[in-house]
């Protein structure tokens, strides 16, 4: 009940974003590079909405709408990245039935750029994993597994940058042990590397080599645990050079991206769109180019 | 960088007041996909891959009198029921059923429920097996009951909570068929064949033996609400406090 009344309150706020005034940078500072990241993690195969009577989100989701709220935000017309956080398969029939087929050509339709492994997408074994990223049109990242004995070995890449707005964007991606989460004989020889000093390793290369101006970080870690396991909130607070972590895996709803500093004091964006689809999360970046100063904006945030 | 922040805020004041057509406007946050139009596209992709398996999918397997939500104790009980039920079929001496939370991913709706329902609440391939265990063994398995602050159970019930300390949870007097918990006895105990191999970190089975059944957990819910419905009997679960956190 209180998880319920939680996401009510969320689907509130985020309606009243469009209501509430918003940041308005004028051309005063004409200089200034603008994007917008839209992100989703775990869809678990959720491709239709809800049923009218499901008891928890009646009639709510579906990739049909999603897709034509990705493709009004496309219009607006700045330029747009789209990111999935992993779990892509897994949870309805038409994954049972298509093991994940149609979930990639309807990212595929819907221009997806980048997205991580979750732990679900092993779950139809090694070998089917790789053949859908193949029909994949949009790069699967990940930096912290060893996947160099295995079939995924050509097929997925530590990290990718791409040129929006004018902009470098570096994208690397990290995902969460395997080992007592998936069964051994679905993922195989693939060996889980520390996740925290693996992007910490990209990240440098992208920031500093390869002079990306944003350094983002998808992630299957999860949003936050009460052991010392590792989460997108440790792995923000012990990071350098990453701007943007968006997260998955821990189905978290936010009312708003959480901001947390980093070994060096400066503020990451952690950000996570709960999961099946049921909303979307978006993220504006402005950066300034003479300072190459930052901004995440996030809801009524904003840092920088 | 704080004075970054200062100019910013500055520009907002200036530029609020007196918006532009070259205006940059932050529109950030998460988005309900509730209402809105649908891509047509999109729907088209997805056309012949629903036609095929709705046939298939919204058959109506039986009528439920009750609303069982995912993460709710009707829901928990309901599938370990059934687990069990199964389970008993090939090795009628099993004692009881454990599973996890994780594993239940959907809800059952008040009214009809169809396949479909049953593959969203059960989506993975997994199968029940019977692990034989030593009772002294099952001492971290009641604590990881407590852990979780409850798990789906059947055929035995405990008592939960939390202690001095609100973060550790501790339990007490777990009954086994109606019996107090006798450590020196040796049970069996359903449950999937992904905890029994150490799924979601469940590391107590190790040292017990496996027997498998060749039945999936998906098709043991199936099939009690179809026998349910056969004998004109609705869906009817009830809560009977087999985990009580009263401790």
């Amino acid at each position: 009940m209180r998880r319920r009344r939680f996401i009510q309150s969320v689907l509130l706020t985020s309606g009243g974003i469009a209501l509430s005034p918003k940041l308005i940078l004028g051309n005063a500072f004409p200089g200034i590079k603008r994007l917008v990241i839209l992100h989703t993690n775990d869809m678990h195969s959720h491709i239709d909405p809800f049923a009218a009577n499901d008891p928890r989100y009646p009639g709510q989701g579906g990739i049909a709408k999603r897709a034509a709220m990705i493709e009004e935000i496309r219009n607006e017309g700045m330029d747009v990245l789209l990111f999935d956080c992993g779990d892509i398969f897994q949870g309805t029939p038409y994954f049972n039935y298509y093991l994940g087929e149609l979930e990639i050509k309807l990212m595929n339709q819907m221009k997806y750029d980048a997205a991580t492994i979750g732990n679900h997408d092993f779950d139809g074994g090694l070998e089917n994993l790789g053949s859908k990223i193949d029909m994949a049109e949009f790069s699967f990242i990940n930096c912290n597994y060893d996947l160099s004995n295995s079939v995924l070995a050509t097929k997925v890449v530590p990290y990718k940058i791409f040129k929006k707005s004018g902009l470098k964007i570096g994208v690397l991606g990290v995902g969460i042990k395997l080992e007592g989460l998936v069964d051994k004989k679905l993922f195989g020889s693939i060996l889980y590397n520390d996740p925290i000093e693996n992007a910490n390793r990209i990240a440098k290369i992208l920031r500093e080599e390869k002079k990306c101006d944003l350094v983002v970080c998808l992630s299957h870690l999860g949003y936050e645990y009460k052991g010392d396991q590792v989460s997108d909130l440790l792995l923000a607070a012990q990071s350098s050079d990453i701007d943007i972590i968006f997260g998955g895996h821990t189905h978290t709803f936010l009312k708003e991206a959480t901001i947390i500093a980093n070994k060096h004091g400066k503020n990451v964006t952690v950000s996570q769109a709960g999961w099946a689809g049921l909303i979307l999360g978006r993220v504006d970046v402005a950066i300034n180019p003479e300072t190459l100063e930052v901004s995440a904006f996030s809801g009524t945030n904003e840092i920088s | 960088m704080k004075k970054n922040r200062i100019i910013f805020f500055l520009l907002f004041l200036v530029i609020a007041c007196k918006p532009t057509k070259n205006d940059l406007v932050l529109n950030a946050g998460y988005r309900p996909i509730q209402d809105g139009k649908e891509d047509s596209v999109i729907n088209q992709i997805i056309a012949p891959y629903k036609m095929a398996l709705d046939s298939e999918m919204n058959e109506v397997i039986g009528i439920s009198n009750v609303a069982m939500e995912k993460g709710g104790e009707l829901l928990k009980f309901f599938v370990a029921d059934c687990v069990l039920e199964y389970a008993r079929i090939i090795y009628p001496e099993t004692d009881f059923c454990l599973l996890n939370n994780g594993g239940l991913r959907a809800s059952i709706p008040l009214g009809d429920i169809t396949v479909g329902n049953i593959y969203e609440v059960m989506p993975f391939d997994n199968e029940i097996v019977v692990v034989s265990l030593k009772g002294d063994q099952l001492l971290p398995m009641f604590q990881y009951i407590a852990d979780k602050h409850g798990v789906p159970i059947a055929g035995m019930t405990i008592q939960i909570g939390p202690g001095f300390d609100k973060e550790f949870w501790k339990y007490k007097e777990p009954m086994i068929g109606g019996k107090l918990f006798d450590p020196t006895k040796t049970y069996k105990i359903a449950t999937s064949d992904y905890l029994a191999n150490g799924g979601d970190n469940m590391t107590f089975w190790s040292t017990g033996t496996i027997e498998t059944t060749s039945i999936k957990i998906r098709d043991a819910i199936i099939n009690h609400i179809r026998l349910q419905t056969a004998q004109h009997v609705k869906i009817n679960p009830g809560l009977d406090g087999r985990i009580s956190a009263t401790y």
